[in-house]
């Protein structure tokens, strides 16, 4: 499958959030302010890519030579708390304002379940390293765009007049819906 | 707090998907079907169950500073056995469920309780609150399941996990008039966001009529 | 220093623990998954080896567009599941069975199916006429089309040309 496509496709038909489900929790719990999902885009941008690469390298030159590919979960998780562990600990050195409005939700990308599904969705699919990095790559970038533009919807909403009931995350879930219609519309593209 | 208590509190009241909000993206995507969201529910269950009773017996001789990494090992292992007994003896439902297997390792409930309760209390009561949450979980992706298949697909089935051929309940109630976006993502952010509404809307009416009962 | 030796100690410990349980496991799934793997062509696959144990290869075949599948018949011999398009056209593929026995002959040979092929005439595939054509010969000899049925019968022969690279290439 051309690089480019794949790129397109991952990035925006299948959506991490919108499509494939990752990565829900952090879309509903940052998004208040667009700075702050922009943050969030950034940090987790890093770690996606340098774990699908990490997983990749150590899924294929280590446990499946080694026939304990049973270890995968255990290794992989281990590598993405180690990686988080390691933003966390520059982002408070190099940017303490930073580190400081991303809150409990910087450790909290451990759990984000596309770090994990990328990895994993990685070796399923039988990509090939390159394929693997693109695939780093344009997962989180696609996630990033999504919570940046749920958040500047957010800002709107709150000062919007939504009936009692919906307030809060009711209406932000709809509208999450209302984005995934929209990706819907495109799925012909590649 | 009450044994009781303990159990029920997962159930309505902190209800892990409902209220605490947790557990959100398996959650949306396996509940296209009542099969797949019973396979799920059992499945989150168990680990929950495992990885609380097991976290609370060493909660004593964990060290503080690396329980995280600990929690994590420990649960990634459990839910590594789940995925290969499914794969073995479940199939058609491993096939189903698929990457939301693995997944259950970063599920926020699972981590969440590890954290907030079993390393605090006792074995007993672990084991309760484990029941109680995952016994809520189980119940939520019933309720989000039954709509998004009922209006997604015009009817609801049941197969049984251990041998997909096994039909135990199937019926059809208004095929030509399925709303398919029901079963897509769209669907499911839509109909978690409706039912969010209605328990908003509960609440605001008690918070009402609590208000009036002051005025008065 | 010696607490995180400490520290690092435990975990070390929880990581070994963790690894001996899931070998465990694994150890009891994995022969179930991989009958279940097989299960499907195991019909079939016991027509050529009625007592033989069977287990899927993981293999590069990537090369090889007509091979579907590849299963070891252990302490005997190897089994390919070829697809290949006869007469009938891409949508209605012949596939069979091709065994390469450790004794360096073709062992077996079972068509699984050859619906698109004209019955009487490229449906020949599948009688005992080309059988005996292919079963009993060395490895990497020339296999014979069938006059009459040649489309059918040359794309066989191809897809056991295929068979035989590969198998020559990996297991020989």
């Amino acid at each position: 499958m051309g690089l480019v496509s794949l790129f397109i496709g991952l990035t925006f038909v299948n959506n991490v959030v919108l499509s494939k489900f990752y990565a829900v929790c952090p879309l509903l719990g940052v998004s208040k302010k667009p700075k702050n999902a922009l943050n969030m885009g950034y940090a987790v941008t890093f770690v996606i890519f340098v774990a699908s690469i990490v997983t990749y390298v150590l899924y294929y030159q280590v446990l499946k030579p080694l026939k304990i590919t049973y270890l995968d979960l255990i290794t992989f998780i281990l590598v993405i708390a180690s990686l988080v562990q390691f933003v966390e600990m520059f982002l408070k050195k190099t940017s303490p304002e930073i580190y400081k409005s991303m809150g409990v939700y910087l450790p909290l990308i451990t759990t984000n379940c596309a770090v994990l599904g990328v990895a994993l969705d990685n070796i399923s699919a039988g990509y090939s390293f390159i394929e693997a990095a693109v695939a780093g790559l344009a997962v989180p970038i696609g996630f990033t765009i999504v919570i940046y533009l749920f958040a500047t919807i957010r800002e709107r909403l709150e000062i919007a007049n939504v009936p009692e009931s919906f307030k809060g995350t009711p209406i932000a879930l709809i509208t999450a819906g209302i984005m995934a219609c929209a990706l819907a519309g495109i799925a012909g593209l590649v | 707090m009450k044994k009781i208590d303990i159990f029920k509190k997962g159930l309505f009241v902190e209800n892990p998907i409902f209220v605490l909000l947790l557990g959100l993206c398996s959650s949306l995507a396996i509940t296209t079907s009542l099969t797949n969201a019973i396979g799920m529910g059992i499945a989150v269950l168990c680990v929950l169950i495992m990885s609380n009773v097991i976290i609370s017996l060493l909660r004593k001789i964990i060290p503080n500073e690396i329980r995280i990494p600990v929690f994590i090992v420990i649960i990634a292992t459990l839910v590594k056995c789940v995925q290969m007994l499914m794969n073995a003896f479940t199939p058609a439902l491993y096939e189903s469920l698929g990457v939301f297997i693995p997944l259950i390792v970063v599920n926020c409930i699972i981590l969440g309780r590890a954290e907030s309760f079993a390393s605090k209390n006792g074995v007993f009561d672990s084991l309760l609150d484990a029941m109680g949450m995952g016994l809520g979980y189980t119940f939520a992706v019933l309720v989000i399941s039954f709509f998004r298949e009922l209006i997604g697909t015009g009817g609801l089935s049941l197969f049984n996990p251990f041998d997909a051929s096994q039909v135990i309940f199937q019926f059809e109630v208004f095929g030509d008039y399925a709303v398919s976006l029901f079963t897509q993502p769209a669907g499911a952010f839509i109909t978690l966001g409706c039912i969010l509404a209605f328990i908003q809307f509960l609440k605001v009416k008690k918070a009402n009529k609590a208000k009036k009962v002051e005025g008065k | 220093m010696k607490k995180i030796v400490t520290l690092a100690l435990f975990l070390a410990v929880i990581a070994g623990l963790s690894g001996a349980a899931l070998s465990y496991v694994y150890s009891v799934t994995d022969p179930i998954i991989q009958e279940a793997a097989i299960a499907s062509e195991k019909e079939n696959l016991v027509k050529i080896y009625p007592s033989a144990e069977f287990k899927e290869v993981e293999t590069d075949t990537s090369q090889y567009s007509a091979i579907q599948g590849v299963y070891e018949a252990e302490g005997t011999g190897y089994v390919y599941k070829c697809s290949v398009v006869g007469y009938g056209g891409g949508s209605t593929p012949i596939v069979y069975l091709i065994a390469l026995d450790n004794d360096g002959t073709y062992k077996g040979y079972e068509v699984i199916d050859c619906s698109g092929e004209t019955s009487g005439f490229g449906s020949r595939v599948a009688e005992q006429e080309f059988k005996d054509k292919v079963v009993g010969k060395n490895i990497g000899d020339s296999i014979d089309t069938l006059s009459g049925a040649t489309i059918s019968s040359s794309a066989v022969v191809a897809g056991i040309e295929e068979a035989t690279a590969h198998y020559e290439e990996n297991f020989k």
